[in-house]
């Protein structure tokens, strides 16, 4: 695919970097195993309950369940048991978690909802009530991952930086604390994990511009205990850590500190009880480019890393970064996965996995951080390989785009990014929902400026994004062997931005496509067993749990999330549009699902433009590529989640001031740009937006009243 | 469907007796002539100047071009049909287009059939194609569903055979668009343009802002370019009329004629300086004809704008009222012939030219025949453009407006005579009782008549034909086997008179320039277009306001009107008796200079809808183009609310002609909602059927599988009829 990318530069997609996002470990305060997590019975549950209580379903989020009354055997039989309509067409994300017969799920905003786990019977709901203007600060989308759950308290991370505790009886909060400067682009995106009686939480803002950390607050008073930061402050000021101390070393220059050096850990977490680590994985730099960054050079530690950090202190004990220097938002907050595999020497070592944006898969000693192996999932052109010695990726030099532009796969979307990874201990695969797509990236024009409050922050030229082609990307399930490094099947996906896996005992995997199906594949072979249409895209990932003896399989569907809102042609392709609803199936499941979300409204054309206006269409474009693209996508074609502004109807278009600039629709989540962009601007925009409209394919023919049918002979009286 | 075998070819096709006898039988391969690669079907026919239908292997004969091919001849070789039996035919097929959106809708199409499938429009410019012998539709494409404009009327498509391997195309125009569409499945062929449209505006100089730049008229194929003309507005700010050649397999525009011609080219002495930055119009709406041996495209032009005020256009205004032949490959100019100097009364050409073959003192000569409005042809050799019949430059009467520009003479040919009336007078009035001659008289107390072309005036002066003709878009069919030229025409007189522009801006003085034309000066309609009078009971701000902005059935689109007239003159039409309410600042606006606009298209008629002139009303005349004659002329049409004494006299008309070699000249085209059928020697008419609305539209005929059939778009909406959304399709009956 790297082939076509020349054309699109999506690099923007940027976006790509997805949602931002955080998490913590799921840890329910209860025990974990020190061997491989009970792989069966969870905390607190009795054999004919077995549950999904933690983000990963255990300290290890392997994603995997012990429950095989549903195999491979009778899958096909598998049927709705019941739904849930979410009441929101924006992006679902999140993981549902199950404690003791109760399904606890977030979705968009960070708004959580509690069902009875085996009748879809509601119980509560919880809106912390984000305000709406805040959403230009998150870079895709209004989502979030998912919430813990520890002694009867659900925790919640908001898009506005709350962390709450609420009753996970009544869904009342508890308690609620701020963890970020709300003055800055900060979100959190990503479910905390509670950890020896911390819960911890990261933050996403890094293509804005922040300065990445991750905090532990007390369970009980929501008392911060720890915060350590993954990037230095300003060198004037004292480092907080000591390997702040060390990391300083690694950064040239004074652009970094002022934008925030990035480094946010706003998706993985795992954790090792035996080792008492928690593993974290930090997000790319802020800005992007690493020349504007830190010129000079410099690892830039600790961006696109993998951290283990004790638990109780937040002290780091060891880390690996993936990519040094990282200049493509190559994050390393992708799923990590605790595993211990049998390497060959006959004894079983306990591991650190992670498959990352930047396309190879990682196998480090969970105890040390030491690299065990790594090779590439995908194409790969950016690196040539792994240096086993070092530790270091062999650089090809392909990907500097310090002068020139310069293409390289993957891109910032990532060959894997939040989606999550699963890990069968029964097969010894993991399951990657990967993805193949280049990345192209312009440097931004020099002098870089960057801007507070910009959408953007990245030291790219965003303007130059102007389509996704939905050729340029493709996905596919990929079962993964950890040990020999290498692809054991694949099946093809018709796109990228492909739901989470979830594998089980049953010798099953689960996964939903961006293209609305819900699929069950044979976990040795990837054979496709079952089917199930759930009338939206699918992002997130499934579980599977089991309540007085019954065993259910739960997907949250509802297309969205950074590639509905960028993708442009590529997101469109998938041909879905947004609409949340949980989907919750049995053996022999006959339930009806929700109403399927509406179809694309009719296209409206606006007033065309004249030959004359091309100036100021292409500058149109340009804006709307740096401020309208991460959510309305590339080259301004809807994604089915926002609407299509090619297309919109008069009123939206005389109005078009007072709803960009004056805020008119802020509390649907379209914020103000009042200050950022001019009357002359938004008319450009619209300029852009006609221009975009005509050059739009056909639709095809919708259905029509039935053809008038021919009429035979008899007609009007004829005269011979 | 009848087996080959017991239709032999040759009594399908009247092979004798035009000399296709190799076409007839199959010679042609391929079967087709009007496809874009030309040459071996043209070869194949002979005496056909621009190569009519020929007979495919399967018994098909298509009617592959609009009015027939692209020498626009409206004739075909079929002879299935023919004297003896046309009296049997009878409907085969009804194709309903579709719920009616307006009463006032039209459909003006001439619809192709290429190898068993016929392609038409609907009265919104939506594309279909039908199983040309059961009616049964294969798809439908809508244009304006993907944002093209709406426009008034269409009159047809363009086949083309497409690149190689990748087969055939249809050129769809609909508002700015031209579309190019695969003609298996009526998708847009994406490499085609942007998405499968180019843009109809390209290489325009000004005035192109707008809805009002439309290919209403299908254009005609050369090699690998498709060859268009334009309809623009007739007012201020209208674009110029240039002639444009876009590349069928990309859309680029490869060549452009400037029609107001830029400094330093051809004509640009005959009007002031720099008239092609603001003057427009000159434009080519009525259709293209092409002579693909000689590889020239002949172009009719109308007048330049505003259409009836030419005080800053001083000059002779070429190459408006021309007859332009181009050279198809290059655009270059070959000749040109205008036919009104400096047109003051909107006499554009109306129809394309006919490619005929005629002879003249022993010498066969290859000749191009333009009919006029006025009533008039005019016969050119295709090659160098010398006249066949002398045409003499007459004195006609001066300026009587202060600031008035006028052509001091106008040309007229010497033969053939006109096919119409001339010159209206007072004893023309027709004799309906002394209350009507009293109240004709005062209508016509002061207005001036009795020559040709009087200029505008204050008081009123007399057209006749009116503004519309004499000869109209139907066209003209001509048939190599009699030698003569088939023009139906109408006679009745129309008054043009000037006003001031209102002094300032006021929306009254907008509404009069863009819409008192059709809806009169006092909102209360004319002919054109309905009454305005409690139109805010009607319909909502916003109704009218899009209106306005869109347009919509016959109503053009103003969205080149600022959006604060369009408001202006919302808050007009919702209030007229308070301008005040909607004064604004039209002065200020590049172009609205004129300092006088017209009061309208006044047609003179009785409150019965007749014209008050005495009959004929409505004609159908042949010419014997070698002579120089009329051979026969006949009263043709017949008003439905008419009785007894009242028919036979003919009646207005739209929609041209088809003849064939079956002898026979078939017409639907007037008001009472009958196709007829006409022996091409006499005019005695031969056969009439109803249709379901009156057929505004020129007939096709062809051949499915040995079947010969005749089709008819029946889209009413013109003189007060209703309108109608189907096409009818006639055949002998099986088993005759």
């Amino acid at each position: 695919m790297s082939g076509r990318l020349s054309l699109w530069l999506m690099l923007m997609l940027a976006l790509g970097c997805e949602a931002p996002r955080t998490n913590g470990p799921e840890h329910t305060s209860q025990k974990v195993a020190a061997g491989p997590p009970a792989a069966g019975a969870v905390e607190g549950s009795s054999d004919r309950r077995i549950g999904w209580p933690a983000h990963g379903r255990n300290a290890w989020e392997q994603r995997y369940s012990p429950l095989d009354q549903i195999n491979t055997l009778n899958v096909a039989e598998l049927g709705l048991a019941w739904s849930a309509d979410l009441g929101t067409n924006r992006g679902i994300e999140a993981t549902p978690l199950v404690v003791d017969g109760v399904l606890y799920l977030s979705s968009a905003w960070s708004v959580v909802h509690a069902f009875d786990a085996a009748t879809g019977r509601p119980l509560w709901r919880h809106d912390p009530k984000v305000p709406r203007e805040r959403a230009k600060l998150f870079c895709c989308g209004v989502v979030n991952r998912g919430v813990a759950h520890s002694r009867g308290r659900i925790f919640l991370g908001t898009l506005d930086g709350r962390l709450v505790a609420l009753d996970a009886k009544t869904g009342e909060r508890i308690w609620e604390t701020l963890t970020v400067d709300p003055e800055k682009p900060y979100s959190i995106t990503g479910a905390p994990r509670v950890v020896r009686g911390n819960v911890i939480i990261g933050n996403a803002g890094a293509d804005l511009g922040v300065r990445g950390y991750v905090s532990a607050y007390d369970r009980d008073t929501g008392h911060l205990v720890w915060r350590f930061y993954t990037v230095p402050g300003p060198p004037s000021q004292p480092q907080e850590s000591e390997a702040l101390l060390r990391a300083l070393p690694t950064w040239k220059g004074d652009l970094w500190w002022q934008v925030g050096g990035g480094g946010t850990v706003w998706d993985s977490m795992a954790y090792d009880e035996a080792l008492d680590l928690l593993y974290i994985g930090t997000g790319n730099g802020s800005p992007w480019a690493r020349h504007l960054r830190s010129p000079g050079g410099g690892d830039n530690l600790y961006l696109s890393s993998i951290l283990a950090l004790r638990p109780e202190t937040g002290e780091l004990v060891w880390h690996y970064q993936t990519t040094p220097g990282d200049g493509w938002d190559f994050t390393a907050t992708q799923s990590l996965i605790v595993a211990d595999l049998d390497l060959g020497t006959g004894e079983k070592r306990r591991v650190v996995m992670q498959a990352p944006k930047n396309g190879f898969f990682y196998v480090l000693d969970a105890k040390t951080g030491e690299l065990i192996s790594a090779k590439p999932f995908v194409e790969v052109t950016w690196a040539s390989g792994v240096d086993p010695k070092t530790g270091r990726p062999i650089e090809t030099g392909r990907g500097d785009y310090s002068r020139q532009p310069a293409t390289i796969s993957p891109g910032p979307i990532g060959a894997h990014t939040w989606h999550s990874m699963a890990f069968s201990p029964k097969t010894g695969l993991a399951y990657i929902p990967a993805q193949h797509v280049a990345g192209y990236y312009a440097p931004a024009p020099q002098p870089f400026t960057p801007v507070p409050g910009s959408p953007r922050n990245t030291g790219i030229d965003l303007t130059k994004a102007r389509q996704f082609p939905a050729d340029a990307a493709a996905g596919e399930l990929i079962a993964w062997d950890p040990v020999a490094q290498k692809k054991v099947w694949g099946v093809p996906r018709d796109t990228i931005g492909n739901g989470g896996v979830l594998t089980t005992a049953g010798l099953l995997v689960f996964q939903g496509t961006a293209t609305g199906r819900f699929i069950a594949h044979h976990a040795r072979g990837g054979k496709r067993l079952w089917e199930y249409d759930a009338g939206t895209g699918i992002i997130a990932a499934p579980i599977s749990y089991a309540v007085d003896g019954v065993q259910y399989v739960a997907i949250a569907a509802g297309w969205g999330g950074g590639f509905a809102l960028n993708g442009g042609d590529a997101a469109a392709a998938a041909g879905v549009r947004g609409g949340g609803r949980l989907l919750v199936f049995k053996l022999g499941g006959v339930a009806k699902r929700p109403a399927d979300p509406s179809p694309a409204p009719p296209r409206h054309f606006p007033l065309r433009p004249t030959f004359d206006d091309a100036p100021e269409i292409e500058r149109g474009a340009a804006l709307f590529s740096e401020y309208c693209a991460a959510c309305h996508g590339v080259g301004a074609v809807g994604g089915g989640v926002t609407p299509d502004l090619r297309f919109s109807p008069p009123a939206i278009r005389e109005n078009f001031a007072q709803i960009v600039n004056g805020g008119a629709l802020a509390g649907k989540g379209m914020p103000a740009f009042a200050g950022q962009l001019a009357p002359r601007d938004l008319e450009a925009i619209a300029l852009y937006l006609a221009d975009r409209a005509y050059a739009a394919p056909a639709q095809p023919a919708p259905a029509r009243p039935p053809a008038p049918a021919p009429v035979p002979v008899p007609a009007p009286n004829v005269r011979r | 469907m009848r087996p080959i075998d017991r239709l032999p070819l040759a009594t399908l096709v009247a092979c004798a007796a035009t000399g296709i006898a190799v076409a007839c039988l199959g010679g042609n391969g391929s079967g087709r002539a009007d496809r874009s690669a030309g040459g071996a079907a043209d070869a194949a026919l002979g005496a056909h100047p621009a190569g009519p239908a020929a007979t495919g292997p399967n018994g098909d004969v298509d009617w592959a071009a609009y009015l027939g091919d692209p020498g626009r001849t409206h004739h075909s070789p079929l002879a299935q049909i023919d004297r003896t039996n046309v009296a049997r035919l009878e409907p085969v097929w009804i194709y309903d287009t579709g719920p009616l959106e307006s009463a006032l809708s039209q459909i003006q199409s001439n619809p192709i059939v290429i190898d068993g499938v016929l392609f038409g429009t609907t009265p919104r410019s939506q594309v279909f194609a039908l199983d040309a012998a059961t009616g049964e539709e294969r798809w439908r494409f809508d244009p304006i569903a993907h944002g093209s404009a709406a426009q008034g009327h269409n009159r047809g498509l363009v086949y083309w055979e497409g690149p190689a391997g990748e087969g055939g195309r249809l050129l769809a125009a609909c508002g700015q668009d031209l579309w190019a569409l695969d003609a298996k499945t009526g998708r847009p062929i994406e490499s085609f343009g942007r998405a499968g449209r180019t843009d109809l505006r390209a290489g325009l100089a000004h005035g192109a802002t707008g809805g009002d730049v439309t290919s209403p008229t299908p254009g005609a194929i050369f090699e690998d370019l498709l060859i268009v003309g334009t309809k623009v507005g007739e007012t201020d700010g209208a674009a110029p009329g240039d002639i444009r050649a876009f590349d069928l397999q990309t859309g680029a525009m490869r060549w452009i004629f400037h029609t107001i011609p830029r400094e330093g080219e051809f004509g640009a002495e005959t009007w002031p300086k720099d008239a092609w930055q603001t003057r427009g119009g000159a434009n080519s709406w009525s259709g293209v004809t092409l002579d693909r041996e000689r590889g020239l495209v002949f172009l009719p032009t109308g007048s330049a704008t505003p259409d009836f005020w030419g005080g800053d256009r001083a000059g002779d205004n070429l190459f408006a009222n021309s007859l332009l032949a181009l050279d198809a490959r290059t655009g270059e100019r070959r000749w040109h012939f205008q036919f009104v100097h400096h047109d003051l009364w909107d006499r554009d050409l109306p129809a394309p030219p006919t490619l005929v073959t005629i002879e003249r003192d022993g010498r066969t000569i290859d000749a191009v025949a333009q009919t006029t409005k006025a009533g008039y042809v005019y016969v050119f050799e295709r090659e160098s453009g010398e006249p066949v019949f002398e045409i003499e430059e007459r004195p006609v009467p001066g300026a009587l407006v202060d600031g008035q520009f006028v052509s001091k003479t106008q040309p007229f040919p010497v033969a053939p005579p006109p096919y119409t009336r001339q010159r209206f007078d007072l004893s023309w009035l027709d004799d309906r009782g002394a209350a009507f001659r009293k109240a004709q008289l005062e209508r016509l107390a002061g207005v001036r008549m009795g020559e040709d072309y009087i200029p505008p005036s204050l008081e009123g002066s007399m057209m006749f034909p009116a503004f519309d003709g004499g000869a109209e878009w139907g066209g003209a069919a001509f048939d190599s086997e009699t030698g003569l030229l088939y023009v139906n025409a109408n006679e009745l007189p129309a008054v043009l008179r000037l006003m001031e522009r209102p002094k300032g801006f006021n929306p009254r003085g907008l509404y009069l320039e863009k819409c008192g034309v059709c809806h009169g000066p006092n909102l209360e309609g004319t002919g054109v277009g309905p009454s305005l009078i409690g139109l805010g009971e009607r319909r909502d701000v916003v109704g009218i306001y899009t209106m306005i902005a869109l347009g919509g059935g016959r109503m053009p689109s103003f969205v080149d009107l600022p959006l604060p007239l369009i408001e202006r003159l919302t808050a007009y039409l919702l209030n007229p008796d308070d301008p005040a309410k909607a004064m604004a600042e039209l002065d200020a606006r590049p172009g609205a200079q004129s300092k006088y606009v017209t009061a309208g298209y006044v047609y003179l008629r009785d409150e019965q809808g007749i014209p008050i002139n005495t009959p004929p009303w409505g004609t159908l005349t042949a010419i014997d183009l070698s002579a120089g004659t009329i051979r026969w002329q006949i009263p043709f049409g017949e008003y439905p609310q008419l009785e007894g004494a009242g028919r036979g006299k003919g009646s207005e008309n739209y929609g041209g002609p088809v003849v064939t070699d079956g002898g026979l000249l078939f017409i639907a085209a007037t008001p009472d909602a009958k196709i007829r059928a006409f022996d091409k020697r006499t005019g005695e008419r031969l056969w009439e059927a109803d249709l379901p609305a009156a057929g505004f539209a020129t007939p096709s005929t062809y051949a499915v599988a040995g079947r010969q059939y005749l089709v008819v778009a029946a889209g009413g909406g013109k003189l007060g009829q209703p309108a109608g959304s189907k096409y009818v399709a006639f055949a002998l009956p099986d088993g005759d």
